[in-house]
C-alpha cells in the first residue's frame, strides 16, 4: 500500500512538474475588467442589391425597416450611408473590412432583393463582425409574397438581433390590444391587431360594444377579451384567422373577466364574481369544465400563469390593498410577493419566467415595474400621470404598456420599454389604443 | 500545447509502467520493530510511582536499554571551551535548568557567543541592543529586576561552571584565591575577611523569590512568529508585492516557472495597469443577454511591439455560459480590445516584456441591470 501511494505521489509529482512549465510558459499580464458600456452598436447596412429590375422599391424598403427594427432596440446604431467609403456592388462580392473598420462599423449586413414574375420575393442576407474580419453565421434567404414583405424584413432584423446580442428575436409578432376613438367621455372601443411596431394593423371588433383587456392564445391563433355587450363583463374567445368568437361557458348572471391562457393553451384562468365576490377559476376550453382556484371574501384578479403552468400569480386585496399573490396552478395556498409601499395590479409573467411585471401606484403617480418571482429587485421602469397593463415582448426583453394622459383631452397610447428602463418608446398607431398584447413569435 | 500533452503523456505512462514493474525492483519491506509490552498491576504502577524497585524488571525497559547508547566516559572538560555565561542576561536562558535567580528572559536563543573571559570588572548590565520590549521586557518591571552576578568574579582561566545551587561567596574567593592578579587578590581577600563579602554578594544571593518586586507581574507575552522565509525575488518585485495578483505572479515566477520565462524588467505599476483596464473598459460594449446572464469570459491576446493587438492571437480561455453565449460574450471583448488598441495601447514602452502577453477577464458584474 504504502509503496502504491508512494508511486502515485511520484507520478502525479512527476507530471505536474513537466506540465507546469509549460502553463506557465509566458507569464501574462492578468487584468478584470468588471464595468463596460451600454452603448448602441453601430451598424453599417448599405441598401440591399436589386438583383431584378423590379425589386429596387422593395429593396429600398425593405433595408429600411431592418435598420428601424434594429435602432428601434435602442442597442444599435445605423452608420449614415454618406460615411462610407466601400460600396457593396454584389451581393457576393469580398468585404473591404478595412473601410468598414475606418468608419468604426462593428457589424455589416448586406443583402439582396428580387422579385419574380409570380410576386414572389426573395430576400438574402449575410452578416459580417467587421473588427474579426469574418462572417457572423451563415447568410440567409427569405422567400415570401410581396404583400408579406414586412414580415421577410422583421425577419431578417430578428436574425441580425439574435447573432448579436445572443437574445431571442421579437421583430416578427403582432399586438393586439384597444382601439380608442372618439371623446373622452364616450369612447368607442374595439379591438385591433398590428404589427409589433404599429404597422398592418386590423381591427377584429366593431365599437358597438365596450371591448377589455384582450390576451393572445400561446400560438398566437386566438384572443381571450372580455365584452360588455350583454350589459355584463362576458370572456370570449376569438380566432384571429377566422374572426370568429364564442363566449365561454360561465354561470347566467354572473361577471367574468380578466381572462388569460394557460401555457397549454387549453386552460383559461379568469375572475368569475358570483354573489358579490370574485374569486379565481379556471375552464377547460374544451370540456368547459370549471375548477375555482381561490375563496376569500377578497377581491381576486388580473391572473397570470407562469411559462411552465405550475404557478399563477394574481392580484388581491386580502391583505386591505392591491397586492401580488403567487400560488399553486391549482388552487392553494397563495405567498404574497409584493412587499413595497403602494398598491399593485396587473402582474404578468415574463417568458423567461425570471420576472413578474407589474403596475404600481404611489403617492398619486403610477409606474410599470419588475420584480424577481419572490417579490425581490423590484425596479420601477417608468413613471406617470397613468401607466398600466404591462405585456411582455416574446424574448422577454420589451415591455409595452398603455399610457394615459392627464387633461379633458388626454388620450391612451401604448408605449414599451426595456427591462433595463431604458429605451421608453412611443408605438405609432393610427388611433389612440390601450390595452395590449403581445404575441408570440410569429411562424 | 501539444508539447504538454507530449509531456503528460510521458509522465502518465512512466506512472503506468512504475505501478507494473516497480515492485521488482523495490527492496524488501524494511524491517520493523515488534516493542512488548506488558500490562502491569495497580500495585506495580503504585510501586512504580512510588520509585520502588520492583522485584522483577518491568520488560519495558528493554527497549530503553537497546536504544540508549552506552555512555562514554565523560571526557576531562578541556578550559577554553567552557562557555562562561559572562553576559547572564544572554547566557542564562539557554542553560539546561536557568539558576533560580536567573532573570526569566526568553528573548533571545542565540547560540553562545564564545566570549573572552576577563578579570576587568564588567559594565553594568545593559539591556540587550535589539529592543525586546514586545517581547520580554514589557513584562518584567526593569527597575525592581534582580541585579545580574557581577562578571569579575569569574576566574581568568575557564573553570567548569559552579553547581547551581553554590554560593556566591564561595566562588568568589576561590577564584580570587587561583588569581594571579597581585592588585585584586589583596583586596578580595581583605574585602571577605572585613565582612564585606556579603555585601558585595548581595545582588547574587538575593533571589526572586526573596526579592518581591522580580517577580514577573504578568505573563510573558509570546514571543512574535518569526518572518517567514521568503524566497528571494527580484528587487522590483518586491516593490509591487503588495499588490495580491502580482504576489501571485511572483510566487509562480519563484516557485514553478523557469527564471527565463518569468517577464523581465520592471514590472507593470497599478496605475499602469488600471490605464490599460480603464481604456478597453471604454470600448466594451456588452450586449444585453451577457449582463442579464452575467457571462463571465476570460480572453488571452498578444500584443506587438507596436503596442497593438496581434490579430489572430486572441483566444476564449474560458466562460461561463453556453456555447453560444460564451461567443457572443467574446466577439464584444474582442471587439472592444481591438477597438481600443486600434492606434496602439497607452502602455510603457521599456515594460514591453510584462505586457507582450495579456489575458483579461471580462466580468459583467458591475453592469446589472438596474
Amino acid at each position: 500500500m504504502r509503496q502504491f501511494i508512494g508511486a502515485i505521489l511520484f507520478a502525479a509529482s512527476a507530471t505536474l512538474g513537466c506540465i507546469a512549465p509549460s502553463t506557465s510558459m509566458a507569464q501574462p499580464l492578468r487584468l478584470e475588467i468588471t464595468d463596460g458600456v451600454i452603448e448602441p452598436l453601430p451598424f453599417a447596412l448599405p441598401t440591399f442589391i436589386s438583383e431584378t429590375s423590379n425589386a429596387g422599391e422593395m429593396a429600398q424598403q425593405i433595408s429600411g425597416l431592418v435598420a428601424d427594427d434594429l435602432r428601434g432596440t435602442g442597442l444599435f446604431r445605423q452608420i449614415q450611408p454618406e460615411a462610407f467609403i466601400s460600396q457593396i456592388s454584389a451581393f457576393g462580392a469580398p468585404v473591404q473590412y478595412p473601410d468598414w473598420r475606418a468608419i468604426n462599423a462593428q457589424a455589416l449586413i448586406t443583402g439582396a432583393v428580387s422579385v419574380s414574375g409570380n410576386g414572389r420575393v426573395t430576400v438574402k442576407f449575410r452578416l459580417y463582425d467587421v473588427f474579426t474580419g469574418s462572417e457572423l453565421g451563415q447568410g440567409l434567404q427569405f422567400v415570401g409574397t410581396t404583400d408579406g414583405w414586412r414580415r421577410i424584413a422583421h425577419k431578417v432584423a430578428d436574425e441580425v438581433y439574435a447573432r448579436i446580442t445572443g437574445e431571442g428575436p421579437y421583430f416578427d409578432s403582432r399586438v393586439v390590444f384597444v382601439g380608442e376613438t372618439g371623446p373622452k367621455e364616450n369612447r368607442a372601443k374595439r379591438l385591433g391587431i398590428m404589427d409589433f411596431d404599429g404597422a398592418n394593423v386590423q381591427y377584429l371588433t366593431d365599437s358597438s360594444a365596450i371591448v377589455l383587456a384582450p390576451r393572445f392564445s400561446p400560438d398566437g391563433e386566438r384572443v381571450l377579451y372580455t365584452s360588455y355587450e350583454t350589459g355584463f363583463p362576458r370572456i370570449y374567445v376569438l380566432d384571429v384567422g377566422r374572426v370568429s368568437r364564442r363566449a365561454l361557458d360561465v354561470p347566467d348572471g354572473s361577471m367574468s373577466f380578466a381572462p388569460r391562457f394557460a401555457p397549454d393553451g387549453r386552460t383559461v384562468v379568469f375572475s368569475l364574481t358570483t354573489g358579490g365576490n370574485t374569486d379565481l377559476y379556471t375552464l377547460d376550453v374544451r370540456t368547459n369544465a370549471r375548477t375555482r382556484l381561490t375563496s376569500t371574501p377578497a377581491i381576486e384578479t388580473a391572473p397570470s400563469y407562469s411559462p411552465d403552468g405550475r404557478s399563477i400569480v394574481f392580484e388581491s386585496d386580502r391583505s386591505g390593498s392591491p397586492q401580488l399573490y403567487i400560488m399553486p396552478a391549482t388552487g392553494g395556498e397563495a405567498r404574497r410577493i409584493s412587499t413595497g409601499a403602494g398598491r399593485y395590479g396587473t402582474p404578468v409573467w415574463s417568458p423567461k419566467g425570471d420576472l413578474i411585471a407589474f403596475t404600481k401606484q404611489n403617492r398619486g403617480r403610477f409606474h410599470i415595474g419588475v420584480m424577481r418571482t419572490d417579490g425581490s429587485e423590484e425596479r420601477l421602469l417608468t413613471a406617470s400621470f397613468l401607466d398600466e397593463g404591462p405585456t411582455w415582448s416574446p424574448n422577454g426583453r420589451v415591455i409595452m404598456f398603455t399610457r394615459e394622459t392627464q387633461g379633458a383631452n388626454g388620450a391612451p397610447a401604448l408605449y414599451s420599454v426595456d427591462i433595463s428602463g431604458r429605451n421608453l418608446a412611443k408605438v405609432r398607431t393610427q388611433t389612440a389604443a390601450s390595452d395590449p398584447s403581445w404575441s408570440p413569435l410569429q411562424r | 500545447m501539444r508539447t504538454g500533452y507530449i509531456i503528460s503523456g510521458v509522465g502518465h505512462a512512466g506512472l503506468i509502467g512504475y505501478l507494473l514493474v516497480g515492485p521488482i525492483f523495490s527492496a524488501d519491506p524494511p524491517p520493523f520493530e515488534d516493542v512488548e509490552v506488558s500490562v502491569i498491576s495497580s500495585a506495580e504502577f503504585d510501586a512504580l510511582t512510588n520509585q520502588t524497585p520492583l522485584e522483577t524488571p518491568a520488560q519495558i525497559t528493554a527497549p530503553e536499554a537497546v536504544v540508549a547508547p552506552p555512555l562514554e566516559p565523560t571526557p576531562e572538560p578541556a578550559p577554553q571551551p567552557v562557555p562562561e555565561p559572562v553576559r547572564p542576561q544572554a547566557t542564562e536562558p539557554v542553560r539546561p535548568t536557568p539558576p533560580p535567580d536567573a532573570s526569566p528572559d526568553v528573548s533571545q536563543i542565540a547560540p553562545l557567543p564564545q566570549t573572552d573571559v576577563t578579570d576587568e570588572a564588567p559594565q553594568e548590565p545593559t539591556p540587550p541592543a535589539p529592543p525586546p520590549e514586545p517581547q520580554v521586557s514589557a513584562v518584567i518591571d526593569a527597575s525592581k529586576r534582580p541585579k545580574a552576578r557581577p562578571a569579575p568574579r569569574i576566574a581568568p582561566q575557564a573553570v567548569a561552571p559552579p553547581p547551581l545551587d553554590a554560593t556566591i561567596a564561595d566562588q568568589t574567593q576561590e577564584a580570587v584565591v587561583e588569581t594571579n592578579d597581585p592588585d585584586a587578590l589583596p583586596s578580595t581577600q581583605s574585602d571577605a575577611q572585613q565582612a564585606t563579602t556579603p555585601e558585595e554578594a548581595a545582588p547574587e544571593v538575593v533571589t526572586e523569590a526573596e526579592e518581591a518586586g522580580g517577580a514577573p507581574t504578568r505573563s510573558i507575552r509570546p514571543p512574535a512568529r518569526p518572518n517567514r522565509p521568503v524566497a528571494p525575488v527580484e528587487t522590483a518585485q518586491s516593490e509591487v508585492a503588495s499588490e495580491a495578483d502580482t504576489a501571485a505572479q511572483a510566487a509562480e515566477t519563484t516557485d514553478a516557472a523557469p527564471a527565463s520565462d518569468a517577464p523581465v524588467g520592471p514590472p507593470m505599476t497599478q496605475g499602469e495597469r488600471q490605464s490599460l483596464v480603464g481604456q478597453i473598459q471604454n470600448k466594451w460594449a456588452v450586449p444585453p443577454r451577457v449582463i442579464s446572464d452575467q457571462v463571465v469570459i476570460t480572453v488571452r491576446f498578444a500584443v506587438g511591439e507596436d503596442r497593438r493587438p496581434i490579430s489572430g492571437s486572441e483566444e476564449l480561455i474560458s466562460g461561463s455560459g453556453s456555447a453560444d453565449l460564451n461567443q457572443i460574450a467574446y466577439r464584444a471583448a474582442r471587439s472592444a480590445i481591438f477597438r481600443a488598441g486600434a492606434q496602439g495601447f497607452d502602455l510603457p514602452d521599456d515594460k514591453y516584456d510584462q505586457w507582450k502577453d495579456i489575458e483579461i477577464t471580462f466580468n459583467p458584474s458591475g453592469l446589472r441591470l438596474k
